[in-house]
């Protein structure tokens, strides 16, 4: 009965969709929004940091998740020291990256001067993206790393000592069993990584302050033609772009899917 | 589950040595890649106890007596009070509405078969892969027909549904529980929600403080629902309280006292995961297993 209300309320808010714009446009919005160039420009933006960041991020978390399945002293500890980044709420962490990234000469800065590397200008229009990503790695790290970590622990010792015994390398070994019983978690988490970068926002928002055409991501597009000065006019053209993003998310969900069929190995069996 | 046993490899064999050298290369490795990346939140701390903003910008570091009054400052002039009793608002109504919800809704999906139970399953689970941008213009509109705009309201409402993922999660712990404990109490008298308070709870209190804690995590640190819909200065919650405090008019920020009000900002969260570390764990770790 409750669930029947949780839907309820979803299809409302639907409906309302459809009943507040009441001037009917046809694909209108949608024509509109692909002749738009920012709308292009952050089609593209998104897309760079969805991938860079999933694949990046990923990679760490993996290697910091192998690391600490080894056994010891002070292995809890690092994994606190790790964990720590994705704890401060989202706000608070942006601030202390502003800071880290501020113009003048940051901790940042001086950290890379020890390595005779010159004073990067972190915020200006070009360096915004990088830094941007840089923040958001560091943040997502903790839960993916902790999400692998689980996985490498159910991975059973079984057959990795059976490997040991045929003569099997540390990193053969790690190829061609480890990855492959792990990787219905890497399929999760690629798949809620790439979702998640696809939808950011408020991280840009909070870091960069402007979005440039270097910056401006699809969400927060949409935020900002929802609630710009003209209001409820572009409302009905945020939510046509809404929905592109929407389709897009979707697509690639279902494509991974397809192709991860063919990939990923379920040890009790497909589900 | 992760074992934590820390136990040092004996040096037995001939290649003791080897191992021992590997052990401490990656216990070394470890600790670096460990401390780089806590650095930020380290700098946050150390930042907010400097004596003046230009401070975070001398290199290296002068260590000087750590200055408490940035706190003092920070609460004063973010009205610290006011923003933690806001948020607090929002945090008690989401967190009870919200588990509340959640726990009837996954207990009607573990423990009742119904017709196209399965469906409505597919139905609320692919609610988690929409995403906000899509649901965000609608409900806005919604809100403001029933002129919530600039209300709690429509940070509030929301909960009563539950969320998909705390559905998820306490239907898989609800269906490990054994049938015979439902039957036995049935017998003893026992309805529907009796078995559900007197039976499951109980048995529950593992995956309701991960709940707990993520719905509370969540509420607290949200910055983009209030940012919609609060207009009103005196309602901000933390977040927004935080970065107003942050892009108001200075010639220079006071990085030391913002550094302060993201101590306490996020010093909850801190302590939650250090005192309930398990819970979180393990909330984070369901996830990721499907």
């Amino acid at each position: 009965m409750l669930s029947s209300l949780y839907y309820s309320f979803h299809q409302v808010s639907y409906i309302s969709f459809t009943v507040e714009a009441p001037v009917f446009v046809g694909w209108k919005n949608f024509s509109l929004a692909l002749r738009d160039s920012l709308f292009l420009a952050s089609i593209k933006n998104t897309f760079f940091f969805s991938a860079v960041k999933t694949v990046v991020g990923l990679g760490i978390s993996l290697l910091i998740a192998v690391m600490l399945n080894q056994k010891f002293v002070g292995n809890k500890t690092v994994r606190v020291l790790v964990y720590l980044a994705a704890i401060i709420p989202m706000v608070a962490s942006t601030m202390v990256w502003a800071q880290l990234f501020s113009s003048d000469f940051s901790l940042l800065n001086w950290i890379l001067s020890w390595f005779g590397i010159p004073p990067v200008n972190w915020m200006s229009y070009k360096n915004a993206m990088t830094s941007v990503l840089i923040m958001s790695i560091w943040g997502s790290i903790g839960p993916s790393m902790l999400i692998f970590l689980a996985a490498l622990q159910g991975v059973p010792q079984d057959i990795t000592e059976a490997s040991m015994l045929d003569g099997c390398g540390s990193i053969r070994r790690f190829v061609v069993i480890t990855l492959p019983m792990i990787s219905s978690t890497m399929l999760f988490l690629l798949i809620t990584n790439l979702i998640g970068g696809l939808q950011a926002y408020a991280e840009m928002q909070l870091l960069v302050g402007l979005g440039t055409d270097r910056t401006l991501t699809m969400a927060w597009n949409v935020v900002l033609n929802a609630f710009n000065i003209d209001g409820f006019k572009t409302m009905g053209y945020a939510s046509a772009q809404a929905w592109i993003l929407f389709a897009i998310i979707l697509a690639f969900t279902g494509v991974f899917f397809a192709v991860s069929k063919k990939f990923v190995f379920y040890a009790g069996g497909k589900d | 589950m992760i074992d934590n046993k820390t136990a040092t490899s004996m040096p037995r064999l001939s290649r003791a040595t080897v191992r021992r050298i590997k052990l401490t290369a990656l216990t070394i490795g470890a600790y670096t890649v460990g401390i780089v990346l806590a650095l930020p939140f380290l700098w946050m701390v150390v930042g907010s106890l400097m004596p003046k903003a230009s401070d975070l910008f001398v290199f290296p570091p002068k260590l000087q007596a750590p200055h408490f009054v940035n706190y003092l400052a920070a609460i004063d002039y973010m009205n610290l009070g006011r923003l933690v009793g806001n948020t607090l608002i929002l945090v008690v109504a989401n967190m009870a509405l919200n588990i509340t919800a959640s726990v009837l809704v996954a207990y009607g999906f573990a423990r009742f078969k119904g017709r196209g139970r399965s469906i409505c399953f597919a139905l609320l689970m692919s609610t988690m892969m929409l995403p906000w941008v899509v649901t965000m213009v609608p409900a806005y509109m919604l809100f403001s027909r029933f002129n919530m705009i600039g209300t709690y309201m429509p940070l509030i409402l929301p909960a009563i549904g539950g969320t998909a993922f705390h559905i998820f999660m306490m239907r898989q712990y609800i269906k490990g529980i054994p049938y015979d404990l439902d039957e036995a109490a049935r017998i003893d008298g026992c309805n529907s929600l009796g078995i559900l308070v007197k039976i499951h709870l109980p048995n529950c209190v593992p995956i309701l403080a991960t709940m707990l804690i993520f719905s509370f995590n969540g509420v607290w640190g949200d910055y983009v629902g209030p940012s919609i819909y609060i207009m009103k200065e005196d309602m901000y919650t933390l977040s927004l309280g935080l970065q107003k405090f942050k892009t108001s008019n200075y010639t220079a920020p006071p990085w030391h006292e913002l550094m302060a009000g993201c101590v306490m900002f996020g010093l909850p969260m801190v302590v939650i995961f250090l005192a309930a570390q398990q819970a979180f764990v393990r909330g984070i770790v369901t996830s990721g297993i499907k």
